[in-house]
């Protein structure tokens, strides 16, 4: 599933740093697939080498593990921030998950932390959406990573509507990045739609425990140590999870925009709190139709994620 | 680490080996779950280690990821993108220590956030060094590929005791 070439008028430049040779080959091949020409990739075994390479080649884009001889992936990243490349992009591709030391990921700037094991898919969504606006003359991102019909809410307008939540409060989106059972806290928000015309469950928008503090908490304007508190608890607060709802009460609007055929009025029916052990919602995720998975990141607060199904047949 | 074992879902394990398999290998595979303790299990060529600490304990356990050669070659070919013919023994070292990273990351995971596991760094076996760990170790569970075309093993340790 190769995209369509996106030919550049400079090339775009990679660095890969893994201390196995086979992850940089995998990484590699993700970062071809995003179809964009001419590219160049180079490749390190720890964060000393590439601290060395960045003195004669700066990437626009690092991808980086976390865990390697000498030199870890976070200390580099710390180390080009002080040298000054503050303009040099980073996303990490590990198999780390303590949540502090992804928080710190993020706080150096981080456009994306995968986790392995990843498709090459969502490796190159998350290349695609790091590096797009550097890309000149693109006109859109590769056809097969943004297919309207397979897409009930779009970046764009997930974008909007948590710009609207959250107002000045930075936050990073990354879409393609599959929701899945182990990857959910105890507790989750689950919303069911109506949509004229449909006869019962019309979509299904599940947010972690994780996003329903983080929009909740950013919309009513939390500190950052009030959020990460009801997150390490999985316990949001009453004002969180009622901005929580009316967040989710405002993507029904995405999702009629994304109706096909359409027109469609969506609107949510019903949101309660599941638990990940929830047996429906094993079966959610399992889906592998109209759907949009995304992670978000807010600087101080963590990450979550957010999912969104269709169910009604097109 | 029994309350460890004890305490890993099988079938989120089995759904998380299934997925990593698929990234290492680009191939669809399902894993069958055998409870522990088991014997010494043969020793395979590439063979594995990959020690495993829970920080609110002292004990360690670990998990043995054991490969033959063909199955070691064919996933060094994928993670590579090169045909099987052109794989070295660097190569196989490089993507054998991976796999042992990856998968047994899978079952780290199952822990839960709550328990701090510490992962250490893979040891590659002899054929010495599996014998002195296989008789020095306790063996808690056994994930098999279940279609038996591969001879992938992992297994999880209870007590997991290497040579030095």
């Amino acid at each position: 599933m190769k995209a369509t070439p996106i030919l550049l008028t400079k090339p775009l430049k990679f660095l890969v740093v893994d201390d196995s040779r086979a992850i940089q080959a995998i990484v590699r091949r993700a970062i071809l697939r995003c179809g964009y020409e001419p590219v160049e990739v180079r490749t390190a075994l720890d964060g000393d080498q590439a601290l060395d390479i960045i003195e004669s080649f700066v990437p626009d884009l690092v991808i980086t593990d976390w865990h390697m001889p000498k030199v870890s992936g976070l200390e580099m990243v710390q180390a080009l921030r002080q040298m000054g490349h503050a303009n040099i992009r980073v996303g990490f591709v590990t198999t780390e998950k303590a949540p502090a030391l992804l928080n710190q990921a993020i706080s150096n700037g981080a456009m994306f932390i995968l986790h392995k094991p990843f498709d090459d898919a969502e490796l190159a969504a998350a290349v695609v959406s790091s590096v797009k606006d550097l890309a000149n003359h693109v006109p859109a991102p590769p056809t097969t990573l943004q297919k309207k019909d397979v897409e009930p809410v779009t970046e764009s307008s997930l974008h909007n509507q948590l710009k609207a939540a959250l107002g000045n409060i930075p936050f990073r989106l990354i879409a393609h990045d599959p929701m899945t059972v182990d990857k959910l806290p105890p507790n989750n928000l689950l919303g069911l739609y109506v949509g004229t015309g449909h006869k019962g469950v019309y979509a299904i928008c599940v947010m972690d425990g994780n996003a329903i503090c983080m929009v909740g908490g950013g919309a009513s304007r939390k500190l950052p140590p009030e959020v990460r508190a009801a997150m390490e608890s999985g316990q949001p607060d009453e004002t969180m999870m009622s901005k929580a709802n009316e967040f989710m009460r405002a993507i029904a609007q995405c999702m009629a925009e994304t109706a096909d055929p359409g027109p469609v009025t969506v609107s949510l029916a019903k949101a309660s709190i599941v638990k990940n052990t929830f047996a429906k919602l094993s079966e959610v995720l399992a889906q592998t139709g109209r759907r949009s998975d995304f992670r978000i990141a807010i600087p101080g607060y963590g990450e979550g994620r957010m999912a969104f199904f269709v169910m009604a047949a097109a | 680490m029994s309350d460890l074992a004890c305490s890993v879902e099988v079938a989120c394990v089995q759904s998380s080996l299934s997925r990593a398999w698929w990234f290492l290998s680009g191939e669809r595979s399902a894993f069958n779950y055998t409870p522990g303790p088991v014997g010494v299990l043969p020793f395979a060529e590439f063979s594995y280690f990959m020690p495993l600490t829970l920080a609110t304990k002292t004990q360690r356990g670990g998990v043995g990821v054991f490969m033959q050669r063909g199955d070691a070659v064919q996933v060094a070919a994928y993670m590579f993108g090169v045909p099987r013919d052109q794989v070295d023994d660097d190569d196989l070292r490089d993507a054998c220590a991976e796999v042992c990273n990856v998968l047994s990351d899978c079952i780290a995971l199952q822990f839960g956030a709550e328990q701090d596991i510490k992962m250490g760094l893979p040891l590659c076996a002899s054929a010495t060094d599996y014998v002195f760990i296989a008789e020095n170790s306790v063996s808690g569970a056994v994930y098999q590929e279940s279609t038996g075309a591969r001879s992938l093993l992992i297994v999880l340790y209870d007590s997991l005791i290497s040579p030095n």
